[in-house]
């Protein structure tokens, strides 16, 4: 036969399923006809009606083997028992409904909650760029001796352009922010980035308007343009189309609007805007130790990536040797953009989400292999008439498997709307722009195939696992018990799923203990900062290349402003807000310690205006609050915070000390200053422990871009147009930008910490929770099963506590051997992955002594509604009782 | 357990339709018959074997179906001469295709079997 004609046969035979009661009439219309036919024959022979009516049965065969057979021709015999078995599975569970739907909730929530995490795991790791052929797109850039990426200059792009062989296209970035204003619109800063004209296509980002950038664009002298992202376009000309040629300022160069970029596509993380890379702020033609640039190539046809990065490094490498004053540690190298821009499976922290993930899954499993199992023990009457009617071993098996495919498919489907629903929870906690434009979160094949996967392998688990077991039965003791199982053979089993599902939850709350050690919020340091009432914005200087005094002088103006404004109790500025860190500068002196050479130490310095502690509710704990005088000349000071002075003068007092700071670094001013203030600690940056800070006048070096606080005794959303044209008032092309309440600034600074925390609690208790619904079904379900048991021995005079000792004394050696079960599983967990994400040891006596206390509560509570049930058992009745 | 009088089985000269060969037997005679229903087809069957050998006529069902299946065959419901609604089934193209191929196979096959019978 040919394939055609096997093709033919089994399409024939699929359609042949869905229309199995045409198919079976046809056949008993033909058999029928046939038998009349041979009939009518046959009595033309001379046989009465009835005689040819038999004979013509006796001719035509068994009528009901001919229908199997014939069925077993149509149709696809293999899926119709198995559709047929599916439909009994549904029948019976319908009649279990507690059961089928305890065991769909429990998988539901093992699979979603594991379909959850490997649609956060695949957004972050696994993904990939939304570029074609990402594979052969690689990302290069300079890295010193510490790993950290030092950018490519200009000329070193040009090299790699003009010189490098292996590669097909060269592109070159960077990003800055922009402050665009000139327009007629109010002045408002985005973040911009510059890039060559090639590396839209080299990313695959097409204008959805307009133009991209053309190679006219990269000529000096041509005319500056600009794209605009799809939501700047939306917000800022309401999606005008008359938008294209219009002239609007960035950083006061006058450019043309020419296109417009979709929606995510904020190539390379955020940005709002694209320009050419020739205006990019600090571009530097000629000037090869200038690395602020980053470059994207394409691999040439059929160069593998080893012998372009060999190319790479050659040539950036000669650049590097070219200047004696480089740092000749540098290296250059290509690596595929994807493993530059995503996670890596092999992050330890990566490791252990995927560990706890699959550990949820297990735990629900456990519990749900424990209900199979008694379920089955229940159902141990119904195996043993299907036995002894001369269904096999292997029939019964196929039904508890099947039984097992309905439920994890229930589970799936369930569990699949779990994990939507807690992505998008857990998306929605991510404040928005944290996240850069290709992190995405939907639904793709793979999350699909994960969940198909992952559901396929709980059957194996909780329904093949105890499969065996359930379907071993004595026929003749069974029925003979009255459809119980004899004795307690047959009981290790769920003593086994128990102690997993407590070791694994065992080892869930040791991690996490330790990260609740570890990042649990609000921190006490948080407490510092009083951040009710008070709301923030930016500004930036529209004209970067203003003199100092100019400055503070526009900012002086800005402050006195806002000051006046009503319901406005007290106002600061600052360059860097709470946790949204701020430079750091080596200290050159401390008190009377000099250093010519090398640093004393790294400090994180905060420019601030007067006011600043009492606006923004920061305790000062001795001195005094920065003057209007303070900064300039005449008045030297600075502001230093708890750990700063314990660190520097211990057992002294620091005020009127003097500290110096680094000259080379423009944030600050070189010469000494004297402590005034002794400030409390806050969390400058999101880290774990508050660091060493030093306050310092903001005029000593006044940055372009400050942040107003205001502390408010009314509504905010009366006061922020106030505080807007406040500061237009003073100069129109100024942008206000990022107006927030402190509350929200510490939230979303905080977001990653945070949504961590909250992802290990809500794991820790999901888990926790299915242990103990576990330990509580299994405990009952004893109960029920042994209540002959116990009435014969109350009836007999069994003391409560004996008849306790009998119902909890199984579930305390489960529970111990869970227990040293999960601590060996911990220290297992600690080897393979590190603490490297909690940065202190989960395996500690202070967080085993949790866990136990933990797992006590659970076993308490978990036995105890059971164990009232078994003391409260009438013995008569339970006697009686079958 | 009852015994069987297993020989008693087994006195019938008769033969059961050598396997493989019925589907040819059903090409041939709808080739050579035109449309027909089960019961025609049977009964030709059973005419030119002339007691030679048995046919179970429910086995034409399966048989017929098989080759509808894989295109050989069509069918259409049609009137019996005595007015009864019957299935008739027809040879198509493919099927005088396959017919023809499977003839001369048998052919090849039988004059080879006589051959190493001959010779033996």
């Amino acid at each position: 036969m040919t394939l055609f004609t096997h093709a033919r046969v089994l399409i024939s035979r699929v359609l042949d399923v869905f229309v199995r009661s045409r198919r079976d009439a046809r056949v008993n219309d033909e058999i029928e006809t046939h038998l009349d036919l041979l009939t009518t024959d046959l009595m033309a022979t001379g046989l009465s009606p009835r005689e040819a009516r038999a004979a013509a049965r006796r001719t035509l065969g068994g009528v009901d083997q001919l229908k199997s057979e014939y069925r077993d021709q149509r149709g696809l015999p293999l899926l119709d028992t198995f559709l047929q078995d599916v439909r009994f599975a549904g029948r019976l569970l319908t009649r279990d409904r507690g059961f089928a739907t305890t065991a769909v909730v429990v998988l539901a929530i093992g699979i979603g909650v594991n379909n959850m995490f490997f649609t956060i795991l695949n957004a972050h790791t696994i993904r990939g760029l939304p570029i074609a052929e990402a594979s052969r797109i690689v990302y290069i850039s300079t890295f010193d001796d510490r790993n950290r990426d030092r950018g490519v200059s200009f000329p070193e792009f040009l090299d790699l352009r003009e010189g490098a062989e292996s590669l097909a296209a060269v592109s070159a970035f960077s990003t800055a922010p922009a402050i665009v204003a000139g327009d007629g619109f109010a002045a408002d800063r985005l973040t911009a980035t510059f890039l060559s004209s090639n590396a839209f296509d080299l990313l695959g980002i097409d204008a959805q308007f307009g133009r991209g950038l053309i190679p006219d664009d990269d000529a000096t002298g041509s005319t500056p343009v600009v794209l605009l992202g799809n939501a700047v376009w939306q917000a800022r000309y309401g999606g005008d189309p008359r938008v294209l040629g219009r002239a609007i300022l960035v950083n006061g160069t006058l450019s043309t609007i020419v296109g417009v970029v979709p929606d995510r596509s904020g190539f390379p993380t955020t940005a709002d805007i694209w320009l050419p890379l020739r205006l990019a702020p600090g571009f530097a033609a000629g000037n090869r130790d200038m690395r602020n640039l980053r470059a994207l190539a394409r691999l040439g046809d059929g160069v593998p990536l080893t012998e372009a990065a060999a190319e790479v490094d050659i040539i950036i490498g000669r650049s590097i040797q070219s200047n004696p004053k480089a740092d000749q540690k540098m290296r250059a190298r290509a690596t595929p953009v994807d493993q530059q821009f995503f996670g890596r499976l092999t992050d330890p922290a990566w490791k252990a989400f995927i560990a706890a993930g699959f550990l949820v899954v297990l735990i629900s499993c456990a519990n749900v292999a424990n209900l199979m199992l008694a379920h089955s023990i229940g159902r141990a009457r119904e195996f043993a008439i299907r036995t002894s009617l001369g269904a096999s071993r292997r029939r019964i098996l196929r039904q508890l498997l099947i039984e097992g495919v309905v439920l994890a498919g229930g589970g799936a489907v369930v569990g699949f709307g779990v994990s939507l629903a807690s992505v998008r929870l857990f998306r929605s906690a991510i404040p928005a722009n944290a996240l850069p434009y290709w992190m995405d979160y939907s639904v793709d094949a793979r999350v699909i195939a994960a969940l198909v996967l992952v559901a396929l392998c709980t059957v194996f688990l909780f329904a093949l696992l105890p499969a065996p077991q359930a379907s071993k039965a004595d026929v003749n003791a069974i029925l003979k018990e009255g459809g119980r199982p004899a004795g307690g053979r047959g009981s290790r089993w769920p003593t086994v799923f128990l102690t997993a599902e407590f070791a694994l939850a065992v080892v869930l709350l040791s991690q996490t203990v330790a990260n609740v050690r570890d990042a649990s919020p609000p921190l006490p340091s948080d407490r510092a900062i009083d951040t009710r009432d008070v709301i923030t914005a930016a500004l930036t200087l529209p004209a970067p290349k203003m003199s100092t005094e100019e400055r503070i002088q526009r900012y002086e103006s800005v402050y006195e402003r806002i000051r006046t404004l009503p319901g406005v109790t007290s106002v600061s500025m600052a360059n860097a807000l709470p946790l949204m860190g701020g430079a750091e500068v080596a200290l050159k002196a401390v008190g009377t310690r000099h250093s010519t050479t090398d640093a004393i130490g790294n400090v994180r310095t905060v420019l601030i205006a007067p006011g600043y502690f009492r606006t923004i509710g920061i305790d000062l704990l001795h001195g005094r609050e920065l003057t209007a005088d303070d900064g300039t000349a005449a008045s030297p000071v600075c502001i230093v915070n708890e750990r700063f002075a314990a660190k520097f003068f211990p057992g002294i007092s620091p005020l009127g000390q003097q500290i110096a700071l680094t000259a080379d670094s423009a944030a600050v001013a070189a010469e000494p200053v004297a402590i005034i203030g002794v400030a409390a600690d806050i969390r400058q940056r999101p880290s774990r422990d508050p660091e060493p800070l030093v306050y310092v006048p903001y005029k000593t070096a006044p940055p372009v871009t400050l942040s107003v606080l205001l502390r408010i005794n009314t509504d905010p959303a009366r006061v922020v147009p106030l505080l807007r044209n406040a500061i237009l008032t003073v100069d129109p092309s100024m942008p206000v930008y990022r107006i927030q309440a402190m509350s929200e600034v510490v939230r979303d600074a905080d977001w990653n910490r945070r949504l961590s925390y909250v992802l290990v609690m809500f794991v820790t208790f999901v888990a926790v929770g299915l242990s103990t619904v576990g330990l509580y079904a299994v405990t009952a379900h004893g109960v029920s099963r042994r209540s002959q048991e116990i009435g014969v021995r109350m009836a007999l005079g069994a003391r409560s506590s004996a008849v306790l000792l009998i119902v909890v004394r199984r579930i305390l050696i489960q529970l111990s051997l869970g227990f040293i079960a999960g601590i060996l599983c911990t220290i297992a967990w600690q080897r393979m992955f590190g603490s490297a994400n909690t940065g202190e040891k989960a395996f500690a006596a202070v967080s085993l002594a949790q866990v136990a206390a933990t797992l006590l509560v659970v076993a308490a509570v978990a036995c105890f509604v059971p164990a009232r049930r078994a003391l409260r058992l009438d013995p008569v009745a339970a006697i009686r009782g079958d | 357990m009852l015994p069987i009088n297993r020989s008693a089985a087994t006195v019938n000269p008769e033969s059961e339709v050598p396997y493989g060969t019925l589907d040819l037997m059903v090409l041939k005679t709808l080739a050579a018959l035109g449309p027909l229903h089960g019961y025609g087809v049977a009964r030709r069957i059973e005419q030119i074997a002339d007691g030679q050998f048995l046919l179970n006529q429910g086995t034409i069902y399966p048989a017929l179906l098989r080759l509808e299946q894989k295109g050989w065959i069509a069918s259409a419901w049609g009137v019996s001469d005595n007015n009864r609604r019957a299935r008739f089934y027809s040879i198509t193209a493919k099927g005088r295709r396959q017919l023809a191929a499977e003839s001369q196979l048998w052919a090849r096959t039988v004059s080879i079997v006589n051959r190493l019978l001959e010779e033996g």
